[in-house]
């Protein structure tokens, strides 16, 4: 399972994003192997960044996002490609992580 | 002559030059081109208006035809298509009905349906033909009802296109329609600011312009300085006066009162003089 979070800097302990199409940085993490990598957004500041962002994460097999809101069109096309999206809590990327995998992150 | 009315800031008073010169002439239609708040109404209430729905024609995807080759996604450029769970998604309110993915998909899969994103009233207020386009919300493409309503109003010798604030796509439609512009500013900084920025779009479109100075003060200032140094006509000053505060406010037309109405005849002549006899 592949867990998604905007982060905005290229560091598992950095803030989440505020936004999600919007974020700068996208965090991977693998559930499977515990790897992550970085996606760098190139549409933070173009148009419709929602919806770009949502392809970016079903064309990269996301099954999770962690995010602290999203809008209705990108709610639309997540929920097509059968990505889950839960709320961020205060804290790291890495913080929100832990919780995702302990399974204590409500939907949102 | 067709004369696009445009200011780069809102609320410089495009209306209120704009109704005031469909008024004051003859065979003239006034277009109101600012879909998402149009307003000309208020003073130029019309008689009897006909009501117009506007569709645009979007696409749809049959999706025993899809292959998923996402040729459709790829090519949008406002993102309205987007591929998940083994079909296309299509956003119906950012689609700028270009067409282009009905005619890229390969396997002929896309098809277009009716999509209503506002409508057109039409009517008359005393000789003054009154158009004026009204935009859904949540709709992105108000220049399929712009075009429309420039093209309904053709036959009329004389068109005021009163345009919306920015530099948008809804006010490039009226710049390339218009014979000329008339740019309509106010002394402030802001007015200045977003003034210049217009500038820059109409020298895009190598349309003649001139500058409308609304809420004038009797003292100089940097918008009459930056137009002697620029060489750009200063067509005509309207005073700041409460008067026409109070006029406007009560939705009635300046131009009805003689001293008014001669500043507009002003700076339509004006207007005239900046476009050669050959290009009307």
């Amino acid at each position: 399972m592949i867990i998604a979070i905007p982060v905005e800097q290229k560091d598992p302990d950095a803030c989440v994003s505020s936004t999600f199409g919007r974020s700068g940085y996208f965090l991977l993490f693998d559930s499977q192997t515990n790897d992550f990598h970085f996606l760098e957004s190139t549409f933070a500041t173009g148009q419709s960044a929602g919806i770009r962002a949502a392809q970016l994460m079903i064309d990269n097999h996301v099954g999770v996002l962690i995010t602290n809101r999203c809008g209705e069109n990108a709610m639309r096309l997540l929920s097509a490609g059968n990505i889950q999206v839960y709320q961020t809590i205060a804290g790291s990327a890495r913080d929100n992580l832990e919780r995702c995998l302990a399974g204590t992150l409500s939907r949102l | 002559m067709k004369i696009a009315v445009l200011s780069g800031k809102g609320g410089t008073g495009k209306t209120f030059v704009s109704v005031n010169l469909a008024y004051i002439q003859d065979h003239a239609a006034y277009v109101d081109c600012d879909v998402e708040v149009p307003n000309g109404h208020l003073f130029l209430p019309m008689d009897r208006a006909s009501f117009e729905p506007v569709d645009v024609m979007i696409p749809s995807v049959q999706t025993d035809r899809c292959n998923g080759c996402r040729a459709c996604v790829d090519f949008c450029a406002f993102h309205a298509l987007g591929y998940a769970g083994g079909q296309v998604i299509v956003f119906d309110n950012l689609c700028h009905n270009c067409g282009g993915c009905r005619l890229l998909c390969p396997q002929k899969a896309i098809i277009e349906h009716p999509y209503n994103i506002g409508s057109i009233r039409t009517g008359n207020f005393e000789h003054v033909h009154v158009v004026s386009g009204s935009l859904n919300p949540g709709q992105m493409q108000g220049s399929a009802i712009i075009r429309r309503m420039i093209a309904q109003t053709r036959p009329f010798p004389n068109q005021i296109l009163d345009c919306s604030p920015g530099n948008s796509c809804h006010v490039v439609q009226g710049i390339l329609e218009a014979d000329m512009c008339i740019l309509v500013t106010e002394p402030t900084v802001f007015g200045a600011n977003d003034m210049r920025i217009c500038i820059e779009l109409l020298k895009l479109y190598n349309k003649p312009f001139g500058i409308v100075i609304n809420k004038s003060l009797d003292t100089r200032n940097y918008i009459k300085t930056f137009c002697r140094e620029q060489h750009i006509k200063v067509l005509a000053e309207i005073p700041l006066q409460p008067e026409l505060a109070v006029l406007n406010a009560n939705g009635q037309l300046a131009a009805k009162q003689p001293e008014y109405r001669r500043i507009f005849q002003k700076m339509l002549k004006n207007a005239h003089s900046l476009v050669a006899p050959q290009n009307l």
